[in-house]
């Protein structure tokens, strides 16, 4: 290599490495940013991990081997992803079983319900039909929360959050863990009057 | 209630060691051992955020997992849709639904990517975009490293590039010259392997089936340390297939090739090989981290010219490269960011390549091409900073010193052995003399090129409104061999029109810089006599890029309206234009061996236009998807105008995951294009019209670390042909497939 070449390259990597380098001693450390995901993989993970957080009273399962059942209401999101996140609960135990529905009317023996967005103009209407049943209502809609349904997905600086009514949950007889709440941005329950 | 407990598991690391890899650099595979070694104190119970498997995450983990970002398109992290350009992703659950094993599979299902198998030894396949033809227009990155060949070689996409560990491949379309310097013409594609986590895992998977596909795979991650402070991981595949005979599969075809290989002698079995190794190790230590890449190819160089090019066991293309980069990001504060990295790139050819061909002026004799050679290596220092003045507006702003070392590709009669002093001995010369009886003059059939490279940037990035975002940037690059500088803006505008809908206009500019590859392309044919041409000048290309992106609910629609135009373009010396023509001279001194002396050459313009409408949903348990392309291109050089390169107008897939049941996924995939344009059809005349190819993927999970899989390509068996270097159809791959299975601990 030509002697010229080789003595201008050092000089210029001398110099931004040592500028580099240098600054970085001083500075506060950096954590690499997590590899992002898609929105719903995550949504279909926390579906999967809320099931240990959560106890139903006995009525909801018609035996003792029955199966937890996870439903979606409306258009489904998810697609295969929700069978992903799950194969491996279902090896366990009595397992988990992924049912979608169309309609309210159709949800039954259900345990975790996901109520997709299609279905905003019936929000309403669907939580109160669900109101008494212990089923674990779960959206990702403004005021779902606030007005009568479980847990709430929100998104907060490309992070997945959510939120409990801890009201409504009791009232249907489920147990929440703390370790859950904990996590969550807990609401309260609106007035039927604020509701409307 | 069950919980889920997730216990580490460290053993069983050696047993991913046991393949044949002797290929590989003895310093690589060590380092690689002593640090797989060092996983016997790494585990702790924790997982960490990123990880492919997010269903093994706790609660508090995936509350840190970012959702859908890409980093490619600006250098910095932001939602697809407001990056300023159309930028696909393909995630680690797309790799794994619809059975992608190397880089060349996914880009086959892309929009706008007309990839052609078999088109050439040294580049796999060939990878034309938005109607851009030239594997050495593109520019691939691992994690950010660039791993493109330094002499500016075509980018090989063959069976040595795994995507089995990648978490995350990001293509941003259009020119990209201003973040990404020279070559970013047609697309950045980024590869972005998996985060080493705290836990130590390993994956391993075989797979075989017909045509003797053989793959195996490895993937490993850990802690060095107790707290998890230094992590590692890595993946190491082999592939390889006797590929489709074609003989059986197009007897028409095959008629011909016999022809002329019987009064030879030679060539009469259909002989194709095809092997790949691909590794890949990450060192992550705080904000210090240390990647290695290497891939090596050994295919047989049988591809594209006419059937008589090649089947014979002794024509064969190996070659390899070997990239590291050490990286440290530096937080200075809550506003500035300081990115710095030194990276090695090496890629070498080696000395038993050789090409074997008809040759026309002995019946009785293949023409046995001299050995080739290349041995290229680059260093390069890049500082990134990035600082943000406001909430609302940052700057980006870089410098980048490289050094090249390059023997661009040569023949040495002998084979190249040695130091390169030596090889440039053994080549010796070319000897020619002019018509005017002036001579002898030589030409060193081994070039030798050092050179620097010098560049800097700079990009803003305004919100200007809620919903308005403006970028502007642009580059000066200095290449210490030419006498001009280049000069790269973009600018981008991008409306966030309603909730639902993102529009963009991107305006960027490429270059590409005159490779030692294309400008010293020394070589001796039966006709011609090819010589270098220090005067190459850099090519240039602009893009202007209109996009909407919709998306509500389950669906996400894109379309993207484009026109480029490229000028200055190389033309390499082979294309057999007016301008590659020097002048007629002669190999003795009594003139009576004419000669075409040739040359790549600047010549002409060229200008592409065209859409690529996408989209992908859920419905239920489906996840289908869709594109349709449509490109134009035209060349005009020294008064001719010649349309599409041998690629094709309309191109059109379409495919969907099938969850059938919570253990079974099923993904039926469909591609069509119209006729390759300016082919000569030969033989397949047939094969050439309309090809299309169906696909089948299933995936079966076994139990919870256990799956099995079936990958049936070309379902149908339909036979089909496309365009090859030489504007000639090659036949690609009959019906072909493997089953397999992987286990994760």
């Amino acid at each position: 290599m030509n002697p010229f070449t080789v003595d201008r390259l050092r000089s210029w990597i001398s110099v931004l490495l040592v500028a580099g380098w240098i600054l970085g001693v001083f500075v506060t450390p950096c954590k690499a940013n997590p590899i992002a995901v898609s929105e719903y993989s995550v949504k279909a993970a926390f579906l999967n991990n809320f099931i240990h957080f959560v106890e139903w009273p006995l009525s909801a399962f018609p035996d003792p081997g029955a199966a937890l059942t996870i439903g979606v209401l409306g258009d489904d999101p998810f697609g295969p992803l929700l069978e992903q996140a799950v194969k491996e609960e279902k090896a366990k135990g009595n397992g988990v079983v992924i049912r979608r529905f169309k309609s309210v009317d159709d949800v039954t023996s259900c345990h975790v319900l996901f109520i997709s967005r299609s279905e905003k103009e019936r929000m309403f209407l669907i939580l109160k039909r669900l109101e008494e049943v212990p089923i674990l209502t779960v959206s990702e809609m403004e005021g779902f929360a606030d007005h009568g349904g479980i847990v709430n997905f929100y998104i907060e600086n490309n992070r997945i959050r959510f939120e409990i009514n801890k009201e409504s949950a009791y009232r249907k007889g489920l147990k929440i863990s703390s370790r859950l709440l904990c996590l969550a941005r807990i609401v309260e329950q609106k007035s039927v009057k604020e509701a409307r | 209630m069950n919980r889920i407990k997730r216990g580490a598991v460290n053993s069983g690391m050696s047993r991913l060691w046991g393949w044949n890899y002797s290929l590989i650099p003895t310093g690589l595979l060590s380092a690689g051992m002593i640090l797989t070694a060092s996983f016997a104190w790494a585990s702790t119970p924790e997982a960490e955020p990123g990880s492919k498997d997010l269903n093994k995450l706790s609660l508090e983990e995936l509350m840190k997992v970012e959702i859908a970002t890409v980093t490619t398109a600006s250098k910095r992290e932001e939602k697809t849709i407001e990056a300023p350009a159309t930028v696909i992703v393909i995630t680690a659950n797309d790799i794994q639904l619809r059975g992608y094993s190397t880089l060349k599979d996914v880009l086959r299902d892309l929009p706008g990517m007309d990839t052609r198998g078999y088109y050439f030894s040294e580049d796999g396949t060939e990878v034309a975009v938005r109607g851009i033809v030239g594997n050495n227009k593109i520019v691939v990155l691992v994690n950010g490293m660039r791993v493109n060949p330094p002499g500016g070689e075509n980018f090989p996409f063959r069976n040595d590039f795994s995507v089995r560990n990648a978490e995350q491949i990001e293509v941003i379309y259009g020119s990209g010259s201003t973040l990404y310097g020279r070559d970013a013409v047609s697309v950045v594609i980024n590869i972005i392997t998996r985060k080493p986590s705290k836990n130590a895992g390993l994956e391993a998977g075989v797979a075989g089936g017909l045509h003797n596909e053989r793959e195996a795979w490895g993937i490993f991650e850990g802690s060095l340390d107790k707290a998890g402070n230094v992590r590692l991981s890595g993946s190491l595949q082999y592939h390889d297939s006797d590929l489709t005979r074609l003989d059986k599969e197009y007897p028409g075809w095959w008629r011909d090739h016999l022809d002329v290989a019987r009064p030879k002698g030679a060539g009469l079995t259909p002989e194709r090989h095809d092997l790949g190794i691909n590794g890949f190790m990450r060192l992550e230590a705080g904000d210090f981290s240390l990647q290695t890449w290497y891939r090596e190819s050994k295919r047989s160089s049988s591809e594209s010219m006419s059937p008589a090019f090649g089947y014979i066991p002794e024509a064969i293309w190996e070659d390899s490269s070997f990239v590291t980069e050490a990286k440290y990001v530096a937080q200075i504060s809550d506003q500035v960011r300081l990115d710095s990295a030194v990276t090695y790139n090496h890629y070498r050819v080696d000395p038993s390549s050789r090409y074997i061909w008809e040759d026309s002026t002995r019946p009785n004799s293949w023409f046995y091409n001299d050995y080739k050679y290349a041995n290229g290596s680059s260093y390069a220092v890049e500082e990134t900073v990035r600082v943000d003045l406001t909430k609302d507006l940052s700057l980006l702003a870089g410098v980048v010193a490289a050094t090249y070392d390059v023997v661009p590709k040569c023949t040495v009669p002998g084979g190249a052995h040695g130091s390169l002093d030596e090889i440039m001995g053994e080549g010796g010369s070319f000897t020619y003399y002019m018509s005017d009886g002036s001579g002898p003059y030589t030409i060193p059939r081994v070039w030798h090129e050092i050179y620097e490279t010098y560049g800097g940037y700079l990009e803003g990035d305004w919100q200007i409104l809620k919903t308005v975002k403006l970028i502007a940037g642009a580059r000066l690059d200095k290449d210490t061999r030419c006498d001009d500088l280049s000069f790269t803006p973009r600018a981008g505008l991008i409306w966030n029109a309603a909730d639902t809908l993102t529009v963009k206009y991107k305006f960027a500019t490429a270059y590409i810089s005159p490779a030692p590859y294309f400008a010293d392309n020394v070589y001796q044919n039966t006709t011609q006599l090819s010589t270098v041409n220090s005067d190459l000048k850099p090519e240039t290309s602009r893009t202007h890029e209109v996009d909407f992106n919709y998306n509500i609910r389950n669906f996400q629609l894109g379309l993207a309206l484009y026109y480029g135009d490229q000028d200055k373009l190389i033309q390499i010396s082979d294309r057999n234009l007016p301008l590659n023509e020097v002048e007629t001279v002669y190999l003795d001194p009594g003139h009576t061996q004419p000669i075409s002396l040739i040359r790549s050459a600047n010549g002409g313009t060229s200008h592409n236009e065209g859409m690529d409408l996408y989209g992908r949903a859920t419905i239920g348990t489906v996840s289908p998807w869709f594109s349709y392309s449509y490109t134009r291109f035209e060349m005009d050089c020294n008064g001719v105008t010649t349309g599409l390169q041998g690629i094709s107008e309309h191109n059109g897939r379409v495919g969907l995951t099938w969850a059938a049941t919570s253990k079974l996924f099923v993904t039926p995939s469909f591609a069509i294009r119209s006729t390759p344009a300016n082919t000569d059809a030969g033989a397949l005349g047939d094969e050439l019209h309309t090809p299309w190819e169906a696909g089948l993927y299933v995936l079966y999970n076994l139990s919870r670390s256990v799956d099995l899989f079936a990958d049936i390509r070309n379902i149908t068996d339909h036979h089909y042909a496309l365009a090859g270097l030489y504007g000639t159809a090659v036949p690609q791959e009959t019906l072909s497939g493997v089953i397999g299975m992987k286990a994760r601990f």
